[in-house]
């Protein structure tokens, strides 16, 4: 009897002893305690997002027409690039932004708390790290509604497992909505600068979230909105064109003058991406470029980038004629330079330590701009345009068109024409930098797809008969813009429901 | 614990008067050899008080005499000596004492645990006649005749129900355990081995990150010499293993080790040498014909290019290093040899047992650089202090240095794998432009086949990689055992396991080719792990017996683990010479890891058997156990159990049915618990990550499991036990059915929304059936000739019954190249696979149409016939020599729509059977093994078949369709384009074998062993794996089954075979 009762007393005591924390990780309870830890958590946040580069690549030009396939593309890819995209590819992933998403909202909601256990942590540098959240959150819903359409709108943290994580997907209007208020809510607590450059282009600031107001409003048709954003930007005076014959400097080695925000990419703290190796050449005989050939700038773009030689875009800025080095020689394709070269005017050689380009594997480390303040004249120009400021807009253009060193532009008096004019040198300025899909289908989708026979145009214009017919068949249902939800998503949440294009396929 | 403390005290209280109150008494006396006469030197004479506690004590002289100091005139005096019967006298006042002693004769068969009694079911005292769950027990005495190196050899396909697959034949491998099929979806499904008692852990601890070593080649290491082994039990059901709580779940084997007997010292040697020979290969096609191949591949792959490496152009400076005919199969096989040497040393007298011994065993495995060496030590101590008090104290050591084929991670192929597909023309050493060979490998980084860890050149890793294992393992076990009074008795142990493995791999420039820049250049790696385990239990057992009518037994046990782990893991390469192959070389790190965790158990049980009249039996248990794997909430799981057994032939009725000896019918109903494999997955933890710009980085790994509880395995049994015809027969039978409740999903996916890839839940349920069979019968049983035979059989029957609302249940990319589709699905078992079915081939272009249901051609809207595609309307369209595969939905594509299950990698019947026949100084045995009716994908076929890549090929592709109206069922080559080798059953057969096993025959020389004064000497000749009938083509149809992943399937990926072994053994004892 006494035995059982000494061990009944062991047991009420073995509930603590059976309680072990690990020591490799912290776990919440211990977290959450000092303005570092927020801070480490939102850095968490920008580092997903930089984990998101390649999509965004992908998203942003694969659809497009700038480019065309490369001798190692993969299968995937390919049939993204030929039209042929079911919900099993790999691109229609969204789990890295959604991730983004949820460090975002797990921020704005234990940020607040960290102010009552901290004393040095004021509630105002809670705000600007709250504001910091929300602006990526922002970015990551716009990404998400220009890629899916409809997408689960999802503003808790994900903690435990007795919260629901079967959303049901909102309309884009509503995330739309949730965007904007965000944005103003943001905007407020956002520093212009932090005092250090890489700071200034690699977090967000009042500015970078201004652009993206612009971006988003442009996107949702309300014109002035728009403008009024851009202007904040031109009139703080922070950014300006820089010279065309230093242009490729937004490249290499970035976060120049004209940059607003750009995701930051490091060598020497082992920050890379894929986009060189993606882009670079397969040369298949041991030299540089090391790359993989998964993608080259179309040739027939580069026929029009020709049409003004003068260009200061042009040519090995943008891309770059390549027909192999040493011994294995092929037909000439164009590589797609900005993230692949130092400066504008590369040597063309075989050795391993080439001049002009960045060393391959070993620094794969290209900054990804977001936005760069010809975008901001471009966007407003495109905002002007709509409200009937042609005089204005042309201006703006021509702003971009005389850095480039390209005759400047006439006003006529068409809409249309100057409409197209913007988008022709919105993709000039921004081959490859991931914008190319959205512009198009942003142009499509306006005054309730007015013009988007001209969509269809430019999307069919460089290809084959039979593939022109395919594209004009599948692109008149504006559906078939967005990519289907991946069919892992829609198995594992039932109350996900698929893009339609994609259903009766 | 306080009672116990006054108890002793009373008994130092009662000692210490005796001793202070007697007068002097003197006692003399002589001890002689009752049949000698002769005076024995240094007998143990000691005066002992009731409890036997010794008082007082001297030795006798060199005539045998002897004088001891009585403390009372009525005193206990006890005469022992080492080999000879104690005697025991009570004094009534004589002064001398004249004793004759009697040699003992100790025969080896009585080998029982000494100091319990015969026990069933570890710490349940309980008789093996009186059972109400179900056990089964090998009787090591059957096994004495079967030499082995390793438990699972020994095991398998003697216990019924318990299936035990090798994970290759390589030597050191380890081993899978399923009793009664996968009861748990996650974690892990091995049963819990217990030794002498304590819980031997092998597995590596779940926390433990895999990506650096292969976790295949890590499990099952049970590092004890099958020598040491008296009795090896395997519990089954719910009432049987509920009393080791969580752990033993699926399954508990119980191993006894041998321990001291009281007589003379006796020693006992053993030496085995054993003859291993790796069984034959699939024959591969030769340099010739795989050049052949190649070219036909490509150029009806559309290229019109002839590489160099198929030209034979003699002008080429490589020319001669890729026009050999190397047969690199071959070039990696030996014949395997093993030395065993075990020694023990076994004894003991009135108070003290002992047995230690000692084994080395070494081993060259059947592939080149292969080798297993290990050391085993063991060292069992009784103390009888008194009648009441006994110590005993086990301690083991086993060393292992294991070096392994070198494989990169757990999804490289083995070497054997690899030169299943290198290239046959290519040659081993190197040869310069002239056609001089050098003595340097011949391993380009960048070859004809391709670059990277599957182009390695074999031989030069055989001979040059190292991979290298050291285990150190030391168990030792304190027990004190205290009869409180007759029926009441109280048992601890303090148990304490350490477990010290440490690693080293090295891949050299030789073999790699690498440039010396590249991290595969002379890439080194290591890890260390230690892992220690802390176990306790103290129980308290209470008997009572009231004539026939009554007999209960209970007891009450408190017991306690505690489990640390800590690794180290790390990796550099461009070391500057192949000779420093440490890891911790000042070079370029290329990967490097390190962690720890710890892990905690405690449980409090409670357990009741009670007898009425020899034939109504009742037994309840009640296990209440706490585990730091969960969280405050759910922390401790109950687990009850009732078991009641009903023995007929005890009835005044059975009496007349002389020919039955023993009936029992037994009915049991237990719920055992399941607990997750990680330490702390219920936290939410945060870890710190690469940062961004130069912030440090810090984000939430996983989601708190707030409701995360315990999975419940509950079983009901019923079973027959039945001993008849004298004896002669006795036969178990077995109807069981397991029901898997809460299951523990680790990582179930969940919807990317939620910024987590997945979350560890309790959902689903699945379901265990089956049934086992032992039958035991002697033919024979006179004085010098006895013939017995013994069967089993086992049929287990899995089912997911309930699976989670949103799980998907698709595994990977269904429908491609090589891929079969694994899903969980409701009413179907786990290790099922799906796959579409196989036709044949197209003789021409033309038979590559679309037809519907009735077989008629689909023509399109302009008249043209419909041909097959794969995937959708702009997929690859098939061809002749392309293979057909059954279009289920007559859509003319091939896809996911048309796959059908193909397959289940469970076994429909395993067990084993086996003779044993003794005529005088002779015995043989023969045992054969088989498992029937479970699918195998025959991996190995398929990479030898699918001419997709530049591998080499078996020769069964010399039959491949070449050209338009070729009839043929090997497809065409199509190098790296169509889908001749989607997952299909052309790539699954039937794996049903039986194996003979092992065949024994040895001799015991006893003239020759008397006439040189040994007590024994004894041959022994036996052969392994002698021959296997089965319709498997591949090498062997025994395929590990070793993984946690619920999704697992069986696949045989030429890992070695185990080989065909011969062994003689010698056994001598003096």
């Amino acid at each position: 009897m006494t035995m059982l009762l000494f061990m009944g007393n062991l047991v009420c005591g073995c509930s603590e002893w059976l309680h072990l924390e690990p020591e490799s990780e912290l776990i919440r309870e211990e977290f959450w305690q000092t303005g570092d830890d927020v801070q480490a958590v939102v850095a968490g946040t920008y580092k997903e997002l930089a984990g998101t580069v390649e999509r965004l690549f992908k998203w942003g030009e694969l659809r497009g027409d700038l480019l065309v396939p490369g001798s190692n593309i993969s299968s995937m890819d390919r049939r993204i690039m030929d039209g042929f995209i079911y919900p099993e590819n790999e691109l229609n992933r969204w789990d890295k932004l959604y991730r983004t998403i949820n460090f975002a909202n797990t921020v704005l909601k234990f940020s607040p708390v960290v102010v009552e256990r901290d004393q040095t942590f004021n509630e105002n540098e809670s705000r600007a790290f709250e504001a910091e959240a929300l602006f990526l959150r922002s970015l990551s819903y716009f990404y998400l509604v220009r890629i899916f359409r409809d997408v689960p709108l999802v503003l808790e943290a994900s903690e435990n497992d007795a919260q629901d994580y079967y959303p049901v997907v909102s309309p884009e209007q509503e995330i739309f909505q949730q965007i904007i208020d965000d944005l103003n809510t943001a905007v407020k607590g956002l520093p212009t600068s932090y005092g250090k450059l890489a700071y200034d282009k690699g977090r967000a600031t009042k500015s970078a979230a201004y652009a993206l107001m612009a971006d988003v409003n442009l996107y949702y048709e309300n014109y002035q909105a728009c403008i009024d954003a851009c202007d904040q930007i031109i009139h703080s005076g922070l950014f300006g064109l820089i010279d065309g014959e230093d242009w490729f400097m937004n490249f290499f080695p970035g976060n120049s003058n004209e940059s607003i925000f750009e995701i930051q990419f490091n060598k020497d703290l082992d920050q890379t991406n894929m986009l060189y190796q993606m882009l670079a050449p397969y040369p298949r005989d041991g030299t540089y470029p090391d790359g993989n050939d998964e993608f080259r700038v179309s040739p027939y773009f580069v026929k029009e980038f020709e049409k003004n030689p003068s260009d200061r875009r042009a040519g090995n800025r943008t891309y770059l004629a390549f027909s192999g080095g040493g011994w294995y020689r092929f037909a000439t394709s164009y590589v797609l330079w900005k993230f692949v070269g130092t400066e504008g005017t590369p040597s063309i050689v075989t050795g391993a330590a080439a001049s002009g380009y960045r060393i391959g594997n070993k620094e794969s480390d290209a900054n990804w701009i977001v936005y760069r303040y010809p975008d901001i004249l471009l966007m407003k120009a495109e905002a002007l345009v709509q409200l009937g400021g042609f005089q204005e807009a042309a201006n703006l253009l021509n702003q971009v068109r005389n850095r480039a060193l390209i005759p400047p532009a006439a006003e006529t008096g068409n809409k249309n024409y100057l409409e197209d004019l913007i988008l022709e040198e919105r993709a000039r300025e921004f081959c490859g930098e991931g914008k190319r899909w959205f512009d198009l289908i942003r142009f499509g989708r306006r005054d309730n797809y007015a013009r988007m026979d001209r969509l269809i145009e430019i999307l069919a214009e460089n290809k084959s008969y039979e593939e022109a017919q395919i594209i004009r068949s599948k692109y008149s249902n504006p559906d078939s813009w967005y990519l289907p939800i991946h069919q892992d998503e829609i198995d594992q949440n039932n109350m996900l429901e698929q893009n339609p294009y994609y259903i009766n396929q | 614990m306080i009672k116990k403390i006054h108890t002793v005290g009373i008994l130092i209280m009662l000692v210490s008067l005796s001793l202070s109150g007697q007068a002097v008494n003197v006692l003399k006396g002589k001890v002689t050899d009752r049949s000698t006469g002769e005076p024995l030197i240094g007998v143990t004479v000691v005066e002992v008080n009731e409890l036997n506690r010794t008082l007082n004590g001297t030795v006798t002289d060199m005539n045998g005499n002897f004088a001891l100091r009585l403390s009372a005139p009525d005193t206990k005096v006890r005469i022992s000596y080492v080999g000879y019967k104690s005697e025991e006298f009570v004094m009534e006042g004589q002064d001398f004492l004249e004793v004759e002693l009697a040699e003992e004769t100790r025969e080896l068969e009585e080998v029982v645990v000494t100091y319990e009694g015969k026990k069933v079911g570890g710490f349940i005292p309980v008789s093996e006649r009186d059972l109400t769950s179900a056990v089964s027990k090998v009787e090591m005495s059957e096994l004495e005749e079967v030499k082995a190196s390793s438990l699972g050899e020994m095991l398998q396909g003697r216990a019924s129900n318990v299936d035990i697959t090798m994970a290759s034949g390589d030597p050191g491998a380890g081993m899978s355990v399923r009793i009664r099929g996968t009861a748990s979806i996650s974690g892990s499904n091995q049963p819990l081995i217990v030794v002498d008692g304590v819980p031997f852990e092998i597995e590596l601890d779940n926390d433990f990150d895999f990506s650096a070593v292969t976790q295949e080649q890590f499990s099952g290491l049970l590092n004890i010499a099958p020598e040491d082994i008296l009795s090896i039990q395997v519990l089954k059901d719910a009432a049987a293993t509920a009393v080791w709580g969580s752990r033993g779940a699926n399954g508990v084997l119980l191993i006894e080790t041998k321990r001291g007997v009281k007589g003379k010292t006796s020693f006992d040697y053993l030496y085995k040498l054993s003859i291993q020979q790796q069984p034959r290969a699939i024959p591969l096609l030769d340099g010739d014909s795989y050049s052949m191949l190649m070219l036909e591949g490509i150029l009806n792959s559309g290229s019109t290019e002839i590489p160099d490496e198929l030209a034979y152009n003699k002008q080429w400076e490589e020319y001669y290093n890729f026009s050999q005919n190397t047969d690199w199969l071959q070039e990696i096989t030996r014949t395997g040899v093993s030395h065993d040497h075990n020694f023990s040393l076994s004894g003991g007298g009135e108070s003290a047992l002992y047995r230690f011994s000692m084994g080395y065993f070494d081993q060259d495995g059947t592939t080149k650089g292969t080798r297993f060496q290990r050391v085993t030590s063991r060292f069992n101590l009784d103390y009888n202090v008194s009648r009441k008090l006994l110590f005993s104290g086990d301690l083991s050591y086993a060393y292992s240095d294991n070096d392994l084929s070198y494989k990169e991670n757990n999804d490289s192929r083995s070497v054997r794998a690899l030169a299943y597909i290198k290239a046959p023309n290519m040659s081993i050493y190197e040869y310069d432009a002239e056609g001089n060979l050098s003595d340097n490998y011949f391993s380009p980084a960048d070859n004809f086949q391709g670059q990277g860890s599957q182009w390695y050149n074999p031989v030069a890793m055989v001979n040059e990689a190292m991979w290298n294992r050291k285990q150190h393992r030391l168990r030792t076990k304190l027990q004190l055992r205290y009869n409180i009074l007759d029926n009441l008795v109280f048992q601890s142990f303090v148990a304490y396991d350490l477990d010290n493995q440490l690693e080293n791999k090295f891949l050299p420039q030789v073999v790699t080719g690498s440039p010396w820049t590249s991290p595969y250049a002379n890439l080194s790696s290591g890890m260390d792990y230690q892992s220690s385990v802390l176990e306790t239990q103290s129980q308290l057992l209470f008997t009572y017996l009231k004539g026939s009518r009554h007999k209960l037994t209970s007891m009450i046990a408190f017991t306690l683990s505690d489990r640390k782990n800590g690794w180290y893991y790390g990796s550099t390469s461009n070391l500057p010479s192949a000779y420093l192959v440490n890891y911790a070389q000042p070079a370029p790190v290329y990967w490097i890891g390190d962690g720890y965790s710890q892990n905690r158990m405690v449980a409090i049980l409670g357990f009741v058997h009670y007898t009425l009249l020899d034939r109504y039996l009742v037994q309840l248990n009640l296990r209440r156990e706490g585990s730091s794997r969960f969280g405050n909430e759910s922390r401790w799981g109950t687990f009850p159990s009732v078991s009641v057994a009903y023995r007929i032939s005890s009835e005044p009725f059975m009496d007349r049915l002389g020919f039955i000896n023993d009936l029992k019918l037994r009915y049991s109903y237990g719920v055992n618990g399941n607990q997750p494999g990680g330490s702390y997955g219920y936290f939410n933890l945060y870890s710190t990550s690469q940062e961004y710009i130069d912030m440090p980085v810090v984000i939430p790994t996983n989601l708190q499991l707030d409701h995360f509880r315990w999975e419940r395995n509950s079983q009901i049994n019923y079973g027959l036990d039945l001993f008849a015809l004298n004896n002669y027969l006795e036969l178990h039978f077995d109807v069981y059915t397991q029901r898997s409740k809460d299951l523990i999903w680790e990582n179930l996916d969940l919807p990317a929304t939620s910024g987590f890839p997945n979350i560890t839940r309790n959902w689903g349920s699945m379901d265990n059936r089956g049934w086992e069979v032992m039958f035991v019968t002697d033919i024979l049983r006179r004085d010098e000739l006895k013939l017995d035979v013994n069967f089993n059989i086992a049929h287990n029957e899995n089912r997911i019954t309930e699976i989670p609302e949103n799980f998907d249940f698709e595994y990977e990319a269904e429908a491609d190249n090589g891929q079969y589709a694994r899903r969980a699905l409701e009413g179907h078992p786990i290790g099922a696979f799906y796959g579409f079915r196989y036709l044949g081939v197209y003789p021409t272009d033309a038979d590559a149409v679309a037809t519907d249901a009735k077989g008629n051609t689909i023509y399109d809207l302009a008249g043209k016939p419909l041909y097959m595609r794969y995937g959708n309307a702009d997929g690859y369209r098939f061809r002749g020599g392309d293979a057909i595969y059954a279009d289920i939905n007559h859509d003319g594509l091939i896809n996911e729509l048309d796959i059908v299950k193909l397959g289940d990698s469970n076994p429909k019947f395993l067990g084993g059977f086996g003779s044993k026949f003794t005529w005088k100084n002779m015995i043989v045995t023969l045992f054969f093994h088989y498992r029937i009716g479970q699918d195998i994908v025959n991996r190995t076929k398929m990479y030898n078949e699918n001419m997709y890549y530049r591998n080499n090929q078996s020769v069964s592709v010399l039959n491949r369709w070449r050209r338009q109206g070729d009839i043929t069922d090997i497809p065409r080559a199509l190098y790296n384009q169509g889908y001749n080798w989607l997952g299909s059953d052309r790539f699954v057969e039937d794996g049903s074998f039986v194996r003979f096993k092992s065949a024994s025959i040895s001799y015991k020389f006893r003239k020759l062993a008397s006439r040189i004064k040994l007590n024994e000497f004894k041959l022994n000749l036996m052969v392994y794996n002698l021959y296997t009938w089965t319709g498997y083509t591949g090498v062997d149809p025994e395929v590990p089954m070793l993984s946690n992943d619920p999704f697992f399937i069986g696949e045989d990926k030429a890992d070695t075979p185990p080989p065909q072994s011969y062994m003689l053994s010698l056994n001598i004892k003096f």
